[in-house]
Formats: structure tokens, sequence, C-alpha cells
């Protein structure tokens, strides 16, 4: 009666390319790793050039970004930053200034350290102040001659005129005239060298009598000027006296006084005191001006101040082939 | 050979998933552009080739991917498969079913790639946080589905409005 109506493959298009896909998928899954990778590979290589434009597009829009942030930050902000960078400016003007002042010190230092070649340099003897227990022992033992020079004998005036004996002498290369420091400072002179022991003087007793000269006192950055010469003489009184400073020289409290004895030798100015009163008779020519000493007045270590061949030039001298 | 021309799609998806993914990734969850691509076009081609499209996505996934090859073919097949049913059972062109099965069909996919590996006894996360992380990458790329999906209606849009004017 009726027809059957023709059967229709309930296997759609679709279901078949499902099942092949995922027959294809499970192939693939069988795949070794090695053969995987080499199939891999060539897909990254390809997509290099892309990826490497996104990562340039996303850099540059990252910088936009950046510049429309800052276009449209508010007044406040834009305040705040203004006055955050004016400070990192002037931190970084400050530590500018303290970077060159460090490579300034840092030259001076390696300045310092760079082995001199001059023929005389400066040669320290320390010599530690006797005590009367001291002098009397060493004078028990024959060995106190301190102004032995001077044709003193032992025992006699010089121990008891001398205000200072000191325990070094001829034999440690101390000399008469030599100036005694007392840390970097001037603080007096030898009198008397003897073969073990020395008197010596302070720059306010008398008998003591040294060139030095005047200068400005350092201003910000700017080293001492050195200025007139003249004689500085301790006179007994707490302060010495200096003099033959012609009155036609500008001088003021305060200005410092060098002495010129270690000049030659001596790479740094030694300092005497600073004047502490400035006097002009009537009618003089110079003026008297008064030093109050730089070193203090502890009788501790003190430290002769002698000139010695510089041994560089020696030894440069001992090693030239041409003078051999 | 006018399928032909999804192949700049498929590279321009695959230079940002490896370049850009991470970049935008929200903790361990990033969007996953290429199951994104093969959702468009499961819902829109639709049929036996964009079943097809979306089995060479998923090939190019595995490929992208280390491991063993296969997984994210099948994966892909088998959601791209469900969503083309589903898309000839219900109105398709709705924006909030369209965004909707994008992150299902993300969250599937990225659910399915991670349970079979570790199935398989690959370095995986855990079940737990494969599902957890799939159901993330699902909603991550749902929210990025949005322009996608707004950008393919309007360029709809403008096509019918072409093939009216030609027919008038």
């Amino acid at each position: 009666m009726y027809r059957q109506k023709p059967r229709k493959s309930d296997l759609s298009p679709r279901l078949v390319i499902l099942g092949a896909g995922l027959a294809i998928a499970g192939a693939l899954a069988l795949l070794p790793p090695d053969r995987a990778n080499a199939v891999r590979w060539p897909l990254l290589t390809a997509l290099k050039p892309g990826q490497r434009a996104v990562a340039a597009v996303r850099r540059s829009a990252g910088q936009t970004l950046a510049r429309v942030n800052d276009r449209f930050a508010s007044a406040e902000d834009r305040a705040r930053r203004l006055a955050e960078a004016r400070a990192l400016r002037e931190e970084n003007r400050r530590l500018r200034a303290e970077l060159r002042a460090a490579q300034f010190q840092v030259e001076l230092l390696a300045e310092k350290n760079r082995p001199s070649d001059r023929l005389l340099v400066a040669g320290a003897v320390r010599a530690r102040v006797l005590g009367v227990q001291a002098r009397a022992f060493v004078a028990k033992t024959h060995l106190l001659d301190a102004g032995r020079a001077d044709g003193a004998e032992r025992g006699a005036a010089v121990i008891q005129e001398a205000a200072t004996v000191v325990d070094q002498g001829v034999q440690g290369g101390v000399q008469n005239g030599q100036v005694v420091l007392a840390g970097c400072r001037v603080w007096g002179k030898v009198l008397f060298a003897g073969d073990h022991a020395s008197s010596v003087c302070r720059m306010t007793e008398p008998g003591f009598r040294d060139l030095v000269c005047l200068a400005a006192p350092p201003a910000e950055g700017r080293p001492a000027r050195r200025g007139p010469r003249g004689i500085l003489e301790g006179t007994g009184e707490p302060l010495a006296r200096l003099r033959m400073i012609a009155a036609t020289e500008p001088v003021a409290e305060g200005d410092l006084v060098y002495s010129l004895a270690g000049e030659g030798f001596v790479e740094e100015p030694l300092l005497c005191g600073r004047v502490a009163r400035v006097q002009r008779p009537q009618g003089a020519a110079c003026w008297e001006l008064w030093v109050e000493p730089a070193a203090d007045d502890s009788d501790g270590e003190l430290a002769i101040l002698r000139a010695a061949v510089n041994p560089v030039r020696m030894a440069q001298a001992a090693a030239d082939p041409i003078r051999k | 050979m006018r399928y032909f021309a999804v192949i700049p799609v498929f590279y321009a998806a695959a230079c940002l998933q490896t370049s850009l993914a991470e970049a935008v990734a929200i903790g361990r969850i990033a969007p996953d552009l290429l199951a994104l691509v093969a959702a468009a076009i499961a819902l829109v081609v639709g049929g036996n080739a964009g079943l097809a499209l979306v089995a060479a996505i998923g090939l190019l996934d595995d490929l992208l991917a280390s491991g063993r090859l296969g997984i994210a073919t099948a994966a892909y097949l088998l959601a791209g498969w469900a969503a083309i049913e589903l898309a000839e059972r219900f109105d398709s062109r709705q924006l909030t079913w369209r965004v909707l099965a994008s992150g299902l069909f993300a969250a599937a996919v990225a659910c399915g790639v991670g349970l079979a590996r570790s199935a398989i006894g690959e370095p995986s996360a855990g079940l737990f946080r494969v599902v957890g992380g799939g159901l993330g990458v699902g909603i991550y790329t749902a929210g990025l589905a949005i322009p996608v999906w707004l950008a393919i209606g309007w360029i709809e849009r403008w096509g019918n409005r072409r093939i009216a004017a030609y027919d008038m």
C-alpha cells in the first residue's frame, strides 16, 4: 500500500568530520615528542615576526598611554610632580657638588701619595719632654748633656735655665735651631742640642726667634693668601711678638702666622698661631703684632722637624746607568 | 577558497595569544584568544566548514603548547561541534547568547585540555585548579568577547545592508 520511505543514513557529514578529527587527534597524540617538536618548530618560527610586531606595538602603546596620562594629570598632581622634580634637581646639584669635592680630595691625596721628586723632604724626630725626675736620673748617669754645644757644663745653668728638655739629641739628628712641632703646629725651637738630650724653648719664651709670614684666613673654597714676612720672637709674655711688618701692609686681628722654617722641604705651611692684638706705636714704620700660639701648652710628645735627603732621588741617582 | 581568508585571523590570534596573554593575565588566569576565535567561527560560519576550521584552530593551539599533540584538537572539535549544534537550535545572533557561548567554549576547552593532560600523566595543576582555572579563563574570555561580538555584529549589519541595497 504505502511505499516504504527510503531510509536516510544516520551518519551526518558533521559527525564524520568530528570522528575523523578525533581520529586524527588520536593519531597526533601517538606521535613521539621529537616528531611533535619537529612539527612545532616551523610554526613557532613563522610566528616570530608577528610576535615582534606585537611587542613593538605594545611598547609604543605604553609610551603613548604614559604621555596621555601625563597630559591629563590634574593641576595638583602636576604641581606635586613639578615640586618633586625641583627637589630632585636640587638633590642632584648638591650631590654633584659633593662629588666634585670628593674628586678634588682624591686628586689631592693622589698628589700627596705620589713620590715627591724634591731633593729635600721633611723628617721628624719624635721627642719626649723629660720631667724633673727624669732629668735628675739622666744627669746622674752622665747622659744629660743638653746645652754642651753652647759651652755649658752638665748639671749647671742649662738645666736650670732651659724651660724644657727633650730626650733626643745630636745622635737622633737634632741640631740647634730646628723647629719643634706639637701636632702639625709650631711649638718652639731647639735651643741647644746635646748628644742624647736637647733643651727646647716655647714660642713665647725668650730666645725664640723665627722667620714667619702673615696670611689672611682662608675664605670658603679659597686657600690662605700669603702676606708680608716678619720676625716672630718670644718675650716671656703669654703672646709672642711679631715684628718687622711694614705699617703699609694690611693687617687685621685673626690673620694667621706661618713659619717659613720648613720652606723648601715641607709641603704644607707650618702654622704658628694667629694675630691676637694689633698695635702701632706712634710714628713707627712697622706694626707691633701679638700672636697667640696655635699649639697648646701641654708638654706632651713633640716632634723636631728636620730636613732629609729624598730617598727616592737617591735611589734614582743610584739606578741611573749614565752616572754609573 | 574563501575560508583561506581566516588564515590572517588565525595568525594574529596566535601572535597575540603568545605575546600578549601573559601581560593581561590576572593571577594565573589569562584570556584564550584562540578559543574566542574558534567560538566566533563556530557561531558565525557554522556547519561542516565551521567545524573543520575550529579543528584547525585546535591543531594550532596544540602546536603552540608543549606536551602531547592532539589533545587541544580533540577538545576544540568537541566544543565546536556542541556550539554548532546549539547554534542551529537557538537564535545565535543575540549578543548575550554569543558572549555566553564564547565563555562556555573557552571554559570547556581549558577544562578539557587540562583534564586530558592530567589523565594521561602530563604535568598538571591538579583537578580542582584545572576546573577552577578553566572557569576563570571562560569568564575572562567572555568579558573580552563582548567588544569582539559587537564588532562582528556591526560588520554583519553593514553586510546585510549592502545585500539589501544590491537586491533593490
